[in-house]
């Protein structure tokens, strides 16, 4: 069984409504000041994916989803882990929120319709399942609720993730998305790691996920 | 390093306490009854519903009912019940307290002016802040989130903490409620209007209830001679509302958590429970998904039962509420008819307990899965001491 101090953070990514970057470096601004959800599609066309069910998805599950692909799409390791080695945990603090005040407003006033699409994204963990679908993760996968980011909680769960799962890899970190803002650092932590990759990769510790949260490295 | 079910309580439409909830289950009671709630439904539909009236009388004598929403008294009368056992000190840093929630407070958004509570009360953030501020403690309250399985991963993250030794003991609160909100299950054609029918030939959707429940677990074997052996949470990978077709995902939950029960050094011999209960929500889909993870694992001729004829679907608090009645079955050697329950699925046949019976029951297997594909399985043993 792992040990945390055998796990490793091969790569961060992190999105708002202003850029998408990569180990900290910006790989895509919001030059024209687009509102999030016009930002969302405009990071997910340049992204080279094919993937209509994008379209459909709230704020928070694309935050999530786009921000999952760029966190894994060049890794050679995460195309040929086993389904049952890949994981998802992802914490927040206001849960679908923004999703629940649209779905609301669907059937709120007298004699109109709920609307079913817009209820399916009213469960955070959504974002896990479309992520899941997409990447074919059969592995754990939780949603935490918590104020703010916290390193130490964050670390806690990995641990007993990757001990009793057995895990390869697992995309970690946090996901908000909430009155046309988003913020979501996603980490992908890993046991094996090739040693040439050694100096792009960062030990799993609460200092490293904090610095790489506030995007100092 | 064992873990073992230290103390219990329910909360729901049956009852306030564990007792009198089993005790109408067993004699046959079910929580459900037909309401006319024009804000929830057009139409008189079927609901566990707790009266909030009688869930102050209850709440008053150790808190200010007008202070709380509704569902944060259901889960403080259960943090009140765990103090007043004097079983845990739940202010202990040694002991955790995780919470598991679908939608918090999310009742008040239908409320005038939000209850007069405020828009930061509908964060479910707020629902561990306010037993964080309740109980006085120092630490945050985690919440889960994960559908309906968020109660029964709790239980089985809450085990492992206790397995690593970071805690002595642990405190896991289920909690949801039915709400206008909760009209999206009707959007999405899955509520029926009739009372729910958990594996039944004509079952045709859930009904939904309010309910919150606690379980304390410990490394002592102490009170209730149960143990929890493995547990696991997979994903379908396969779509976000429905559920897998092959029932796979289930089936690996199943398997690893067999595996880490450590019942036998051959990683392809699963464990068969002498009991399942079962998700049953009554859905055409999810009940029909469960009985081919069943038959394929060879379980089909398990006793099982599903326990959502009694109280509803309670989304969050299921887990708890469900284990938690599956623990007393154990206990009292009695396993409880699957309430609305009449007519076999011969496309997916399975043993479905039609009536309540004397069963000595060792070995238990619970499940659970929801939206956002999720699937959760844990093994629990009735232990000797």
């Amino acid at each position: 069984m792992p040990k945390l101090s055998e796990i490793y953070i091969s790569n961060w990514v992190h999105f708002n409504e202003k850029e998408m970057s990569l180990k900290g470096v910006p790989i895509h601004q919001n030059q024209t000041d687009s509102e999030l959800k016009d930002f969302l599609v405009e990071v997910y066309k340049s992204s080279g994916l094919s993937y209509p069910k994008f379209y459909k998805m709230d704020n928070l599950s694309k935050s999530a989803f786009i921000s999952a692909h760029y966190l894994t799409h060049e890794s050679e390791v995460w195309k040929v882990s086993g389904e049952s080695k890949k994981g998802v945990l992802i914490f927040n603090s206001v849960s679908s929120l923004e999703t629940d005040y649209n779905f609301h407003k669907t059937y709120s006033p007298k004699d109109s319709i709920p609307s079913p699409s817009l209820f399916v994204y009213t469960l955070p963990n959504i974002l896990i399942g479309e992520i899941c679908i997409y990447h074919k993760i059969k592995g754990e996968n939780l949603f935490f609720i918590s104020e703010s980011f916290d390193a130490d909680e964050i670390l806690a769960q990995c641990e007993q993730i990757f001990e009793f799962n057995a895990l390869d890899q697992l995309i970690c970190g946090w996901v908000d998305s909430f009155e046309s803002k988003s913020n979501a650092t996603l980490f992908l932590m890993e046991r094996k790691v090739k040693q040439n990759e050694s100096a792009a990769i960062k030990k799993l510790n609460k200092s490293n996920l904090e610095l790489l949260y506030l995007n100092k490295n | 390093m064992s873990v073992y079910v230290q103390h219990y309580n329910t909360l729901s439409s049956l009852g306030f306490t564990a007792q009198e909830n089993f005790d109408r289950m067993k004699s046959g009671h079910s929580g459900i009854s037909q309401h006319q709630k024009e804000n929830y439904l057009a139409n008189p539909f079927y609901a566990g519903i707790i009266n909030e009236e009688i869930l102050n009388q209850h709440c008053s004598y150790f808190l200010d009912p007008n202070q709380y929403t509704k569902l944060e008294k259901m889960v403080l009368f259960n943090i009140h019940n765990i103090q007043q056992s004097g079983l845990v000190d739940i202010n202990n840093e040694k002991t955790l307290i995780i919470l598991s929630s679908t939608k918090g407070n999310i009742d008040l958004l239908d409320q005038t002016d939000l209850g007069g509570f405020g828009k930061e009360r509908l964060k479910l953030s707020a629902l561990g802040k306010a037993v964080q501020i309740f109980t006085g403690q120092s630490k945050k309250i985690p919440i889960l989130s994960n559908a309906c399985i968020s109660g029964l991963a709790a239980i089985i993250i809450a085990k492992r903490y206790l397995q690593k030794e970071i805690y002595d003991n642990a405190v896991v609160i289920g909690c949801d409620l039915v709400s206008p909100f909760t009209k999206g299950f009707n959007s999405l054609r899955a509520l029926s209007f009739n009372p729910c029918a958990p594996y039944d030939k004509n079952r045709d959707g859930i009904n939904l209830g309010d309910a919150a429940a606690a379980i304390v677990l410990g490394k002592e074997n102490k009170g209730h001679s149960i143990e929890l052996l493995g547990g696991h949470v997979s994903n379908d990978a396969n779509h976000i509302s429905g559920p897998s077709r092959t029932g796979e995902g289930l089936i690996l939950a199943i398997q690893q958590a067999s595996r880490n029960s450590n019942f036998s050094k051959d990683a392809n011999l699963i464990a068969k429970p002498d009991y399942i209960n079962a998700h049953g929500t009554a859905t055409l889909f999810n009940d029909g998904m469960e009985a081919i993870a069943f038959n394929t694992l060879g379980f089909s001729d398990c006793q099982t039962n599903s326990m959502k004829g009694f109280w509803g679907h309670t989304l969050g608090a299921a887990g708890v509420i469900e284990t938690i009645a599956s623990i007393q079955s154990m206990e009292q050697n009695i396993l409880l008819e699957s309430k609305g329950f009449k007519d076999q699925d011969f496309e997916h046949p399975m043993n479905i307990l039609s009536k309540s019976q004397n069963f000595e029951t060792n070995l238990c297997l619970k499940t659970a899965s929801g939206f956002g594909g999720c699937n959760a399985a844990l093994y629990l043993s009735k232990t000797n001491a």
